[in-house]
C-alpha cells in the first residue's frame, strides 16, 4: 500500500517526475496493439485454422470443395457418442459444484483463522496439480481397486467392503481432490485480503456472526470463487487420464477426442469432438460473466491491516482436522507415487517384494537435462504469461469495448482445447513458411504461454473487478501516465492475484505434456516427456521416480520462490 | 549446455565442408517403440559413431499426428516399429526405398512400393490373472470369450476408440461374425485405455483380458501372476513396421538406419525385448511359444480397415444397448 500513498502523494505540478504526463500517451496503444498481434499470431489464427479442418474429411484440409459435418455425424447416431455428451456434462457440473463446496470451509479456515504452517499447507495445496498423467490416476486404483490396499485392509480388520471405484464414484472422488485447488487458493486470497473495517461496521450496526458471514465474507469470495470453479470445470471437461482409467465403461469425450488420435490418427475428428467441448464450456463462461456482472464489489481499500483472525478453541480444532484431512486425501496419488518410486518389484501383489534406490539410479542419467529444460522454458513461459495476462486481464475488466466476449473467448480457447489440438496447430503453421520455429525452445515457449496465459487473466480479472476505479482515476487525475499508473498503482494492488496465477501456472507447466509431445525436439526434451517415456516402455516404477523427483523439486522451488520475493506463501495468496 | 554447443558446432563444422559423407551428420528417429527403440538407437551409435542420433519418443498416435502435421516441411527422418495400421491409415508420407536387406523379407510384411519394412508381430493373446481363476477354467479360444460363464470376467479395450481393440475386434469377426462377437461384449467391460486392460488384469482387478504377447511375457518376467494364452481358433497376423518419411532432411542417413533397422541384428535386439520378429531366421524371444507353434490365420488389415464405419456403428449401437 506504500505505492499506492507515494502515488498519490505524488506532486502535480513538477514537469521532472518520471511518470508525469507529456504530450499524448501512447502506451496504452502499443500495449494494446502487441497485444493484439500475440494473440492473432499465437493463438486465432493457428488454432481456427486448425478447428476449421473438424470440417474436412479424416487427413485432408478444410476446402470449399470437400466441407462436411461427417465428424460430427457421430454426435447424433452414435449412442456412445451421446451418452459420452451427457457423462461429460454430469460429470463437468458435479466435479465443479464438489470442489467449490470442498474448497470453500478450507479457504475460510485458512484465511480467517489463527493457524500454524499456513505457508507449508498453502505449498502442499499445489501439489495436487502435479500429477503425471495416467500414474496419477493409477495410484486410486492401487488404493481403492478390487486389489487394493485399502481395500483389503478395510475388508480384513473391518469388514467394510469398499464400492467399486470404477465409473462415476472413481473420477468424480479423483478429479475433485485435484482441482479443488484453483478454487481454494483463489478465494483464499480473497478472504484473507478483506478490509476488516467492512466486517467491523457490520458488527457495530448490530449484525450476528451468521449474518456478518451471510452478507459480508460470502459475497466478497464469489468473483474469485467463480474464477477458480471456471478453471475446475475446463479441467474436468479436458482431463482423460482420470477417465480412461477409473472411467470404467463411462465414457467422456475427452477420452473420445483423445483416442480418435491414439487410435485411428484422425485429428479432424479429434478436432471436432474438441469444438463441442468448446461449446459446452463457451456457455459456461458466458453465464459466469452474466452472474458475474450482476455482483461488483470493490473491496480493496487504503487499510494495511490483516483481516481478523478467530482464535477460538472449538474453531482451531474444527480447522485442524477439515484443513489437513483433506489435504491428506488429496495428496494420496502423490503419496502413491513417492512410495512406488522406492518399489524395485511390486508384481501384483498388496505390497511391493522389494524395495531400494534401484529406480532412481536407472533414471539419474535421463533426468538432469530434461529437468533444466522444463525449470528454463516454464519460468519463461511463466513470465510471458504474466505479462500478458495482466494486461489482457485488466484491460478486459476495466475497458468497455465491443466484442468483449471475444477476447475471453480467444484468450480461453487453447486452455479449453486438449493439448495436442493446439500442439498441432503451432507445429502447423510454423513448421514451414516465412517463419519456421519447430525444433526450437521459442516454439515451446509459445505453446505454454498460448495454453496457460488463462489462468493470469482470470485471476488478473477477478483480482482487477476488486480494485476500485477511484485510485486509478486518482492517479491519472495526479498526472500520472497510463503506463506510471498500472506500474505504481494497479499492479501492487492486484499483485497478491498476480503471484498466485504465476505459481499454478509455473508448477502446472512442469509437468505439461499434451502440447509438449507435439512440439519438443531432442535437444529439448521436458521433465514430463521423461515421464512419459518410461510410461511407454511399461516401467511405471522407473516413471514414478521421475514424478517423485518432479514433485520434491517444484515444492522447493515454489516454496523457495516465495522467500526470496521476500514474502511466505500465506501472503502472497492474499 | 555444453553437449548442446557441441552439438552445434558439429553442425556448422559439418556444412562448412560443404559436402556431407555418409556415416557423419545427424539423423531424427521418431521412435514409438519405447526401449526396444531406444536400444536400437543405441546399437546403432555404437555402429556409426560419426552420426548423430536424435529421437523423438512417443506414443504411434502423436508421433503420426506430428508427421503429418510437419508434412510441408518434414523435421524426422525414420520412424521406428509403429503399428502396420498406422501406415495404412497414413499413404503418402512414407519414402519408398529398396533395403539391402529386401530378399530377407516376406512380402507381406512390405509396403506398396516398398514403402516400409517389417519390424515385431504383436501376435493378440489372452492374458489370465493366475489367482483370481484356476487354470482348468482358463478360455481357450474366442468362442470360449462368448461363454457366458465369463460374465463380467472379461476386460477389452474398446474398439472404437483404440486401433489395437479394433483390430481385435476385427480378428473375432473374420474368424466367426457377429454372433461370437456379441457373446464376448455382453461378457466383457469395455474400457478406453489399452494400457489399462493388460495392467488390470496383472494387478488383480479383473479375471482376463487381451492384448499384446510381449505385454504379457513383460509382466511374466516381472514375477506377475499371469498366464499367456493363445486361441486354439487362431490369432490374426499382424505386424508393425519401420519407415523413412518422405522428404525429411537426412536421406542418405535415413537409408542407413532403416538398412540397420532391418538387419538381422537389430531384429535380434527387437527379440531381446520380448517382441517377436517378422524375419524368419530370427528366433522367438526366450520364453515365447515359437511362430510355427502358434495357430494363427491370415489376418486381413486391408478388409479390416475398409469395413471398419460399418462394424464400428454396429458395435457402438449393441454397445448402447
Amino acid at each position: 500500500m506504500t505505492d499506492l500513498a507515494r502515488a498519490e502523494a505524488a506532486p502535480v505540478p513538477e514537469p521532472a517526475i518520471p511518470g508525469q504526463r507529456r504530450g499524448p500517451d501512447y502506451l496504452p496503444w502499443i500495449a494494446g496493439a502487441l497485444t493484439l498481434f500475440v494473440l492473432v499470431a499465437f493463438m486465432v489464427y493457428p488454432i481456427l485454422k486448425t478447428l476449421a479442418n473438424s470440417f474436412a474429411p479424416a487427413g485432408e484440409v478444410i476446402s470449399f470443395a470437400n466441407a462436411t459435418f461427417a465428424n460430427f455425424e457421430r454426435f447424433w447416431t452414435s449412442r456412445l457418442y451421446q451418452n459420452a455428451l451427457r457423462n461429460t456434462l454430469i460429470i463437468g457440473v458435479v466435479v465443479t459444484i464438489l470442489s467449490t463446496l470442498v474448497a470453500l470451509p478450507m479457504a475460510y479456515f485458512v484465511a480467517r483463522v489463527d493457524m500454524r504452517f499456513k505457508p507449508l499447507i498453502l505449498s502442499l495445496s499445489i501439489i495436487p496439480l502435479i500429477s503425471p498423467p495416467f500414474i496419477g490416476a493409477y495410484a486410486w486404483v492401487i488404493l481403492f481397486g478390487r486389489s487394493g490396499i485399502f481395500t483389503h485392509y478395510l475388508g480384513e480388520w473391518f469388514g467394510i467392503s469398499v464400492p467399486p471405484i470404477y465409473g462415476y464414484n472413481g473420477v468424480i472422488l479423483a478429479m475433485v481432490l485435484s482441482n479443488f485447488t484453483y478454487v481454494f487458493l483463489f478465494v483464499q486470497g480473497a478472504l484473507a485480503a478483506v478490509d476488516p473495517h467492512l466486517e467491523e461496521s457490520a458488527k457495530v450496526m448490530g449484525a450476528s456472526r451468521a449474518r456478518v458471514l451471510r452478507t459480508v465474507v460470502l459475497p466478497l469470495a464469489i468473483p474469485p470463487m467463480l474464477a477458480g470453479a471456471m478453471i475446475v470445470m475446463i479441467e474436468a471437461l479436458g482431463e482423460f487420464g482420470v477417465p480412461a482409467i477409473l472411467g470404467g465403461e463411462m465414457y467422456v469425450l475427452s477420452t473420445l477426442m483423445y483416442f480418435q488420435i491414439h487410435g485411428f490418427f484422425n485429428l479432424n475428428g479429434a478436432a471436432a469432438i474438441a469444438l463441442v467441448n468448446v461449446a459446452i464450456t463457451l456457455v459456461a463462461i458466458l453465464l459466469l460473466i452474466r452472474f458475474n456482472k450482476k455482483r461488483r464489489f470493490i473491496t480493496v481499500g487504503s487499510t494495511t491491516r490483516r483481516a481478523a483472525q478467530h482464535t477460538g478453541r472449538g474453531i482451531k480444532i474444527i480447522a485442524y482436522v477439515y484443513v489437513w484431512g483433506l489435504l491428506a486425501f488429496a495428496l494420496l496419488p502423490q503419496a502413491v507415487i513417492l512410495f512406488t518410486s522406492f518399489a524395485e518389484r511390486w508384481p501384483g501383489t498388496l505390497w511391493p517384494t522389494q524395495y531400494g534406490w534401484g529406480n532412481y539410479q536407472y533414471v539419474f542419467s535421463r533426468v538432469m537435462q530434461p529437468l533444466q529444460n522444463s525449470l528454463l522454458l516454464a519460468t519463461v513461459a511463466t513470465i510471458a504469461c504474466v505479462i500478458f495476462g495482466t494486461l489482457t486481464g485488466y484491460v478486459a475488466e476495466r475497458k468497455k469495448f465491443a466484442g468483449k466476449w471475444a477476447l475471453d473467448l480467444t484468450i480461453m480457447l487453447p486452455f479449453i482445447l486438449p493439448g495436442i489440438v493446439t500442439g498441432v496447430a503451432l507445429l502447423v503453421t510454423y513448421n514451414s513458411g516465412p517463419v519456421v520455429l519447430t525444433g526450437t525452445a521459442i516454439i515451446l515457449v509459445i505453446g505454454y504461454f498460448v495454453r496457460r496465459i488463462a489462468y493470469i487473466y482470470r485471476s488478473v480479472v477477478a483480482a482487477v473487478g476488486q480494485v476500485d476505479p477511484k485510485m486509478e482515476e486518482a492517479s491519472a487525475v495526479a498526472g500520472a501516465t497510463w503506463g506510471y499508473t498500472m506500474r505504481k498503482v494497479t499492479v501492487p494492488l492486484i499483485a497478491p492475484g498476480i503471484l498466485a496465477g504465476a505459481i499454478i501456472v509455473f508448477t502446472t507447466l512442469i509437468s505439461e505434456m499434451s502440447t509438449t509431445v507435439m512440439l519438443y525436439s531432442a535437444q529439448w526434451k521436458t521433465i514430463s516427456i521423461a515421464i512419459y517415456e518410461r510410461l511407454e516402455s511399461q516401467e511405471i516404477q522407473a516413471a514414478a521416480a521421475i514424478g517423485a523427483i518432479t514433485i520434491v523439486v517444484t515444492l522447493i522451488l515454489v516454496f523457495s520462490a516465495t522467500k526470496v520475493i521476500g514474502k511466505s506463501m500465506s501472503e502472497l495468496f492474499r | 549446455m555444453a553437449t548442446r554447443t557441441a552439438f552445434l558446432a558439429a553442425g556448422f563444422a559439418v556444412a562448412a565442408f560443404g559436402a556431407v559423407q555418409a556415416q557423419e551428420g545427424q539423423v531424427v528417429v521418431y521412435n514409438p517403440a519405447g526401449n526396444a527403440g531406444e536400444l536400437l538407437i543405441d546399437a546403432f551409435s555404437e555402429k556409426y559413431p560419426g552420426i548423430t542420433v536424435s529421437a523423438i519418443n512417443a506414443g504411434v498416435g502423436e508421433l503420426f499426428t506430428r508427421i503429418a502435421a510437419e508434412r510441408a516441411n518434414p523435421r524426422g527422418d525414420v520412424i521406428i516399429c509403429a503399428s502396420s495400421e498406422a501406415f495404412l491409415a497414413n499413404p503418402g508420407l512414407f519414402a519408398s526405398y529398396e533395403s539391402s536387406e529386401l530378399e530377407n523379407f516376406s512380402p507381406d510384411v512390405i509396403g506398396e512400393d516398398n514403402t516400409y519394412y517389417g519390424c515385431s508381430m504383436p501376435l493378440q493373446a489372452f492374458i489370465v490373472n493366475t489367482r483370481l481363476l484356476p487354470e482348468d477354467e482358463h478360455p481357450q479360444s474366442w468362442d470360449d470369450l462368448a461363454d457366458p460363464r465369463y460374465e463380467g470376467k472379461i476386460i477389452l479395450a474398446n474398439p472404437s476408440l483404440s486401433g489395437s481393440a479394433y483390430a481385435q475386434l476385427a480378428q473375432i469377426l473374420q474368424l466367426h461374425g457377429w454372433d461370437v462377437a456379441e457373446g464376448v461384449m455382453n461378457n466383457a467391460r469395455f474400457v478406453t485405455s489399452s494400457q489399462a486392460v493388460f495392467q488390470d488384469v496383472g494387478r488383480g482387478e479383473i479375471e482376463i483380458g487381451v492384448t499384446g504377447e510381449a505385454n504379457i511375457k513383460n509382466m511374466l518376467d516381472d514375477g506377475f501372476p499371469v498366464a499367456a494364452i493363445y486361441p486354439s481358433d487362431g490369432t490374426g497376423l499382424r505386424f508393425d513396421a519401420s519407415a523413412i518419411i518422405d522428404g525429411g532432411p537426412n536421406r542418405a542417413n535415413a537409408e542407413l538406419f532403416l538398412d540397420f533397422l532391418n538387419s538381422k541384428e537389430a531384429h535380434e535386439i527387437v527379440a531381446s525385448t520380448n517382441r517377436r520378429s517378422v524375419r524368419a531366421d530370427v528366433a522367438a524371444p526366450d520364453g515365447l511359444a515359437a511362430t510355427a507353434d502358434i495357430v494363427t490365420f491370415p489376418y486381413d488389415a486391408a478388409l479390416a480397415a475398409q469395413t471398419r464405419d460399418e462394424n464400428i456403428r454396429r458395435w457402438d449401437d449393441l454397445f448402447a444397448q
